[in-house]
């Protein structure tokens, strides 16, 4: 090892332990990979810029040690491969930059969908929901309306009941598409979250209630539960486990329930919390954090464990209303919008703006919050413009703009949700309308 | 073409999705020219028999069958049509049934998925598929149609399964399971006779089991098998044969270790043909190079347990030891065989054989032969023998070097038998045994290993949910603060606005359990006077036990005298003679008792006897000092009524029940000041105030002007007056018109507002500023009335102020004449406070005659006089000291000009001959000495203003009491007190 003779560094795993000298070793590495292979004044030029001392010599050793790497990475992966008893979609890593981004991306984009099913409410649809297996698809409504969907029963009303006699199909109650209506509320339903594991459904609205429904039963009409607030309820998400719940209402402090006690808590620092209503609040997938998003104009990441902030971004949308949140699968990102009309990605472990999305709103300032998803695969980035009524579509690795998605809705579409296992998505509107839109040929026979 | 939409529909018109090809072909069979009745009718039946057939079968928009279906019959023949429809429609509802559940079952199944190998950690996906097929296949073979048809239930189920396996046709227990229920239905027939049928189906299960191992299943060995045995059992032997020479057939590449289809193969020809045949199959095996060291242990037992002859199978076995003479299975097999053959000798020459140093087998193999032998030795040799099998197990052990010493563990192996051991396994474990752990696992393994077999895939998904679901981390609540979303929580009541604390859980369950607090009447503690009783109580210097008696009396026991017990006994007969009887036994054994007790008592007495008086001193000086919650409420109600009512409620509300009582005093009359409140507390002040206890408030002050927020307007938004009952003074500073005629209105109610004080710079029109005065003064309950308006009181109509309560008035702006105007209708007015506008001068003079008649009306009731005059005039004021013959006290702060006014001697005058029977007195008289220059002043200062000092009139006046008079560079000020 040349550690040795040369002064200044470090053994291998000192250098391991700091994260500033790793990086410095892997810069150094670089420039000497570039003089080794012949490419001098890129080398210069980049050991002049890092001010790198001693100066780097040429060598090899880059080539060396990323052969090495890959090798022992592909090792590393057939064992955990090996170890796992039920894997998940293997090839389903969703969006990481730490890994091979130049993957080529099987999923559909925005512009590729369809209308497969329109359900109406009597007043505006403002809050829809997927449930985990992607099967089961609520929708809620300013008329204090929920309405549970079935996505195969949808499927299948547009495969062959649309294809041969639309008309005259008697809509029997057993197929139908729309499972349950349930009017249980006062007041407008403002957001639905299904619990990950259970046939519950959670429904929060503004007449100051969470109510819990068991949507699988058939004579289910009224909640079995519900924790009473004390103000209108903005948004809420349930724990990966499904056994908290966190709740954002108009006022500012962030509730976290214990959904079997209904207890309620909240952290120990009164200063943790937002300075205005929450509008948005998702859990990231491995429990570890949540976070909220509020009219403050701020976006915070709370710990998952002792329910504290842990970072917060003021201004995060030039000082608008954060109107959306949304973890990645693997929680090392996190996807906003904001009422400047334009998306952000963020990573978490260096708090900082990884891309920006632009181009939506470009006919006029938004007036009314919309919701920005991920789709199954992460592969897009999903945005409804507010004064086109057209979806946006980018994207997510290099921001690329994709074809837009006329959306087919008289009023702004506030509430966007996509499927979590396929080409699916629904969305909700002003015009008292709720879209179903799915990708054709993946269903079709 | 009818044929082949037939033989179509025969194959997969039981399927779900069929409808297409049944509606083509009836359309087909529509479209089809028909010449001639016969023709027609033909066509009729035909296309009849297909639709009745069609609407039999469970598949998707049947309904729409069942409907074109009735139209067509309703077209041809209305009447018979109908009668038709009726037969049928019995059965179509129980198809419509069907295919409810159908579709259900079947929506899960995605039947484009490719024929795959299964991967081994199979995915969720797989696991979903898979379970859902079965659960097809299962309701399927349940006969949901509840049929007659046995035909159309194996027909169906075999589709089913036939479906299943072509999207999961590398599940060898599928081809199995369809295989199976085919011979087994074939069996059924078979039994009731049918012959044809029940070959049928046996030809059928042997075409699919040849698809099976031509396609997916070609080297799965299970399904061959089953396959041989199937044919084998038809009696199809030279079948079979072939099966497993395709199996055996080297070409096949895709057979790594034939050697269990080998073993079969011989079971097979033995069974079949006899030993002979089994025989060359061995040679062939022999001769495969593929195979493995099993066939010859299998066939050596064959020979053994077949032809019972010892000398083929030992043949066999050496021949095999020469090939795998390294391979420890095989050699343990060999072992086993020689052992149970009980030829001890034959026994002892093998194991010296495979032990002797010319045979290589490795030293790591070595012990478990050794072990082995050892056995051996102790079942069936010497001791000796055994102790030299031991002695060069031991060798060999320090020759692999693991023995470290540890000779006491091999010898526990030579006394172990099964699973017993000489010691326990603490023992064993102190010893450092790793054998026995390993023998313990190993038993345990193969009993997971059974256990693990059944566990299908559903359990396998649930278990990694289960798995994910206890791995993810959960909020922790030792990190967090309980709350509880309040309203409009008191200031303070959690650290984080918007709530409260919750009770604890056990708390929450006895405030659930118990009644309501209304239904509580009492008896009420007076924490006070209890707390009193305590610090006056005087602690004895002995210790007297005190014990209740039955009737609740208190029984006291001093001493053991005979005395007090009779004293005692005689006390409980004057309570209750008629219990006497029934109360003396009872005594005695508690006498008894109570001695043991007593005497006990009196030696602790002894023993503190000496710190007893040090205590009693302490003690008392506890009780004489004391803390602020010691105070008694009265002292603390008044303290709390000095406070503002805001710092109040923050300080003391919530703190214990006591300060909650006092605080909550009907009787504690609070001021809230709650003009210098910012925005965002008023608010929520404002609430609390209205939510909480708004009868404590005694005097309220409300502003508009501090923080520039309209508060008046916000507290009349979110509460109304009404509430505050005992409300006594209220005083609102710039307020506007609106809200104050409002706020008129409301206090009208208020009986117990005594007190008004209304100071405002907003702007009032001449009219507006009539109308609220005018209602003001005809408040009924209102005795202080104070009206800052910063402008000229106007009345155009004084008579509309009818006779009004008002005792104390003050006012801003008046001149003398509506003075005077407005006097008569205040009759009970003793105070009045004003600044007189001199302004009005002019008009008196001009009409002197009417004023001075008007002032002979005199008003006696006045005793307090305090105005301030503008510029001083002398007639006004001699007009006013007139009219207010009986005035004690009296202050005037005036501007004025004329030194003569000033002097000492003007000012006797005027109050010797009004007012004689002033008491208090207070010049206070301004602007003279600016006017001029220095000198002029410092010159006239002592003659005009020291005449007071000296006057007689003055000084007596001031007799006992206090006498200032001093001056500064603008006034001079004279006051008697």
């Amino acid at each position: 090892m040349d550690s040795v003779t040369t002064p200044g560094t470090l053994n291998i795993p000192q250098i391991i332990r700091s994260e500033t000298r790793l990086r410095e070793t892997t810069y150094r590495l670089i420039i000497s990979q570039l003089f080794y292979d012949g490419h001098q004044q890129l080398a210069v030029s980049l050991s002049n810029l890092l001010q790198t001392s001693p100066p780097c010599p040429p060598s090899d050793r880059l080539t060396h040690i990323v052969r090495l790497g890959l090798k022992a990475e592909e090792e590393l992966e057939q064992t955990r491969k090996a170890s796992i008893v039920v894997s998940d979609n293997v090839q389903d890593i969703g969006l990481d930059f730490d890994y091979q981004s130049d993957s080529p991306i099987t999923s559909p984009d925005a512009g590729s969908y369809e209308t497969f099913y329109v359900t109406a409410h009597k007043a505006p649809c403002r809050a829809a929901a997927f449930d985990a297996t992607g099967s089961i698809i609520a929708t809620g409504s300013a008329d204090a309306s929920i309405k549970i969907l079935d996505v195969d029963r949808m499927l299948i009303k547009n495969n062959f009941g649309l294809d041969y006699a639309p008309s005259s199909i008697e809509s029997s109650l057993d197929n139908h598409p729309v499972m349950r209506t349930l009017y249980d509320h006062a007041d407008e339903v403002t957001c639905l979250d299904f619990h990950p594991y259970d046939p519950i459904l959670a429904s929060g609205s503004r007449d100051y209630t969470i109510k819990f429904f068991e949507y699988a039963k058939p004579t289910t009409k009224k909640s079995f539960r519900s924790i009473s607030e004390v103000d209108q309820i903005r948004c809420l998400n349930f724990h990966p486990s499904g056994d908290w719940l966190v709740v954002g209402t108009q006022h500012p402090v962030t509730r976290l329930y214990d959904v079997e006690t209904g207890r309620c808590f909240v952290s120990t620092q009164p200063q943790d919390q937002h300075t205005k209503a929450i509008t948005c609040v998702k859990w990231a997938s491995n429990g570890r954090q949540y976070a909220t998003s509020s009219k403050d104009g701020s976006f915070k990441i709370w710990d998952g464990v002792t329910n504290r902030c842990i970072n917060t971004f003021d201004g995060a949308h030039g000082g608008e209303e954060v109107c959306s949140v949304m973890f990645t699968k693997n929680s090392k990102y996190l996807l906003t919008s904001g009422k400047d009309s334009q998306v952000r990605l963020w990573e978490l472990s260096t708090a900082r703006c990884l891309i920006h999305y632009t181009g939506a709103g470009t006919l006029a300032k938004q007036e009314h919050r919309a919701t920005c998803v991920f789709n199954h695969t992460e592969d897009y980035i999903l945005y409804p413009d507010e004064k086109a009524t057209s979806l946006c579509c980018w994207n997510s690795r290099n921001a690329e703009r994709q074809r837009l998605l006329g959306l087919g809705h008289n009023a702004p579409v506030k509430c966007i949700v996509h499927s979590p296992t396929a080409a699916a998505f629904v969305t909700c509107s002003d015009d008292h309308r709720a879209r179903f839109w799915c990708k054709r040929t993946l269903f079709t026979d | 073409m009818a044929q082949a939409y037939d033989f179509a529909l025969e194959k997969i018109g039981m399927d779900v999705y069929s409808y297409n090809i049944w509606n083509d072909y009836i359309i087909f069979l529509k479209s089809v020219e028909a010449v001639g009745s016969d023709a027609e009718n033909k066509k009729i039946t035909a296309v009849r028999k297909v639709y009745q057939k069609g609407i039999m079968t469970p598949m998707t928009n049947v309904e729409l069958l069942w409907k074109d279906y009735c139209t067509y019959e309703m077209g041809i023949n209305p009447m018979l049509g109908k009668k038709i429809i009726d037969e049928r429609s019995r059965e179509f509802l129980n198809v419509k049934r069907v295919t409810k559940e159908f579709e259900t079952l079947v929506r899960t199944i995605d039947r484009n998925i490719p024929c795959i190998p299964p991967t081994i950690p199979q995915t969720a996906d797989e696991i979903k598929q898979i379970t859902a097929w079965r659960k097809f296949i299962s309701w399927e073979r349940l006969n949901p149609l509840k049929t007659e048809d046995i035909l159309l239930v194996i027909r169906r189920v075999v589709l089913a399964y036939e479906q299943g396996l072509l999207c999961l046709g590398y599940h060898a227990d599928l081809w199995y399971e369809v295989c199976a229920y085919l011979e087994q239905t074939s069996h059924g027939y078979s039994e009731r006779g049918d012959a044809q049928l029940s070959k049928r189906f046996l030809d059928d299960a042997a075409i699919l089991y040849e698809r099976a191992i031509q396609t997916y299943m070609r080297s799965n060995m299970l399904i061959h098998f089953a396959y041989a045995d199937f044919e084998e059992q038809r009696l199809n032997i030279d079948k079979a044969r072939s099966i497993y020479n395709r199996l055996l057939d080297i070409n096949e590449a895709n057979l790594k270790d034939p050697t269990l289809a080998y073993i079969q193969a011989m079971r097979f020809e033995r069974r079949t043909d006899g030993i002979k045949s089994a025989r060359t199959l061995f040679k062939r095996a022999r001769e495969d190079i593929r195979t493995n060291h099993q066939i010859y242990v299998a066939a050596a037992l064959m020979e053994y347990y077949c032809t019972k002859d010892n000398n083929i199978a030992f043949n066999i076995f050496n021949l095999g030891l020469k090939k795998y003479n390294q391979n420890l299975d095989y050699i343990l097999a060999y072992i086993d065989y020689m052992t149970h053959l009980n030829e001890d000798h034959n026994a002892r020459v093998l194991f010296e054989r495979i032990l002797s140093p010319n045979n290589s087998i490795f030293k790591q193999l070595q012990p478990t032969i050794w072990n082995e032998f050892l056995k051996f030795e102790s079942q069936v040799g010497d001791l000796q023998s055994i102790k030299k099998v031991e002695k060069r197990r031991l060798k060999i052990y320090s020759d692999l070097n693991e023995l470290e010493g540890r000779e006491t563990l091999l010898l526990v192996d030579r006394y172990k038998f099964l699973n017993l051991l000489p010691c326990s396994i603490d023992e064993l474990k102190l010893l450092g045994c790793k054998d026995l752990s390993n023998i313990n696992l190993s038993s345990t393994n193969t009993s997971v290993l059974t256990n693990g077999s059944i566990v299908n895939g559903t359990t396998l998904l649930e278990q990694a949910v289960r798995d994910r679901r206890a791995i993810l981390p959960r909020p922790d609540i030792k990190h967090m603060m309980p709350f509880r979303p309040t309203r409009k929580p008191l200031p303070g009541s959690h650290p984080t606005p918007g709530g409260a604390f919750p009770l604890p859980d056990t708390a929450l369950y006895l405030v659930k359990v118990l009644p309501p607090a209304r239904n509580f009447e009492g008896p009420f503690v007076i924490i006070d006077e209890l707390m009193e009783r305590v610090t006056r109580i005087t602690i004895p210097d002995s210790f007297d036990p005190i014990r209740f008696s039955i009737q609740g009396e208190v029984i006291r026991d001093l001493d053991s005298s005979n005395t007090n017990t009779s004293q005692q006994n005689r006390k409980i007969g004057h309570g209750d003679s008629d219990d006497e009887e029934q109360q003396a036994p009872l005594n005695v054994s508690e006498r008894s008792t109570m001695d043991i007790y007593r005497q006990r008592q009196q030696k602790r007495v002894k023993l503190t006897k000496t710190n007893s008086t040090d205590q009693l001193q302490s003690l008392q000086r506890i009780a004489t000092m004391t803390c602020f919650e010691d105070l008694s409420g009265e002292i603390l109600m008044i303290i709390f009524e000095y406070m503002d009512v805001e710092d109040l409620w923050t300080i003391f509300f919530n703190m214990n029940t006591r300060f909650n009582t006092l605080v909550f005093d009907s009787r504690l009359r609070l001021t809230a000041n709650i003009s210098k409140i910012d925005k965002t507390k008023f608010d929520q002040f404002c609430l609390s105030l209205f939510q909480t206890n708004c009868n404590n408030i005694f005097i309220l002050i409300l502003s508009n002007n501090y923080y520039r927020y309209p508060q008046i307007r916000q507290f009349l938004f979110h509460t109304t007056f009404m509430y505050f009952q005992s409300l006594y003074s209220l005083i609102l500073i710039d307020i506007n018109y609106d809200e104050l005629m409002k706020i008129t209105n409301q206090i009208k109610q208020l009986s117990n507002l005594n007190h008004l004080h209304v100071n405002t710079h907003e702007i009032y029109h001449d009219k507006q500023l009539m109308n609220i005065t005018q209602e003001l003064f005809n408040q009924p309950n209102i005795h202080v009335l104070g009206l800052d308006f910063h402008e000229k009181i106007q009345w155009y109509d004084i008579k509309t102020i009818s006779l009004s309560n008002i005792e104390v008035l003050s006012l801003n702006f008046i001149n003398i004449d509506r003075l005077f105007l407005l006097l008569p209708c205040c009759p009970h007015l003793r105070s009045l406070s004003m600044t007189l506008d001199s302004r009005c001068n002019s008009l008196i003079t001009n009409d002197n005659s009417e004023s001075l008649s008007q002032s002979t009306i005199t008003y006696p009731q006045i005793t307090s006089l305090r105005f301030y005059f503008r510029s001083f005039n002398i007639s006004a004021l001699q007009r006013l000291l007139n009219a207010l013959p009986s005035l004690k006290r009296f202050s005037i702060d005036t501007l004025m000009y004329k030194e003569d006014y000033i002097r000492a001697s003007f000012w006797t005058l005027l109050l010797q001959q009004r007012l004689p029977l002033l008491e208090r007195v207070r010049l206070v008289l301004r602007g003279f000495f600016g006017l001029e220059s220095n000198e002029k002043i410092n010159e006239n200062r002592k003659n005009f203003i020291g005449g007071y000092q000296y006057d007689q009139y003055w000084l007596d006046r001031a007799h006992k009491k206090i006498f200032t008079c001093y001056t500064n560079d603008t006034s001079m000020v004279l006051q008697i007190r």
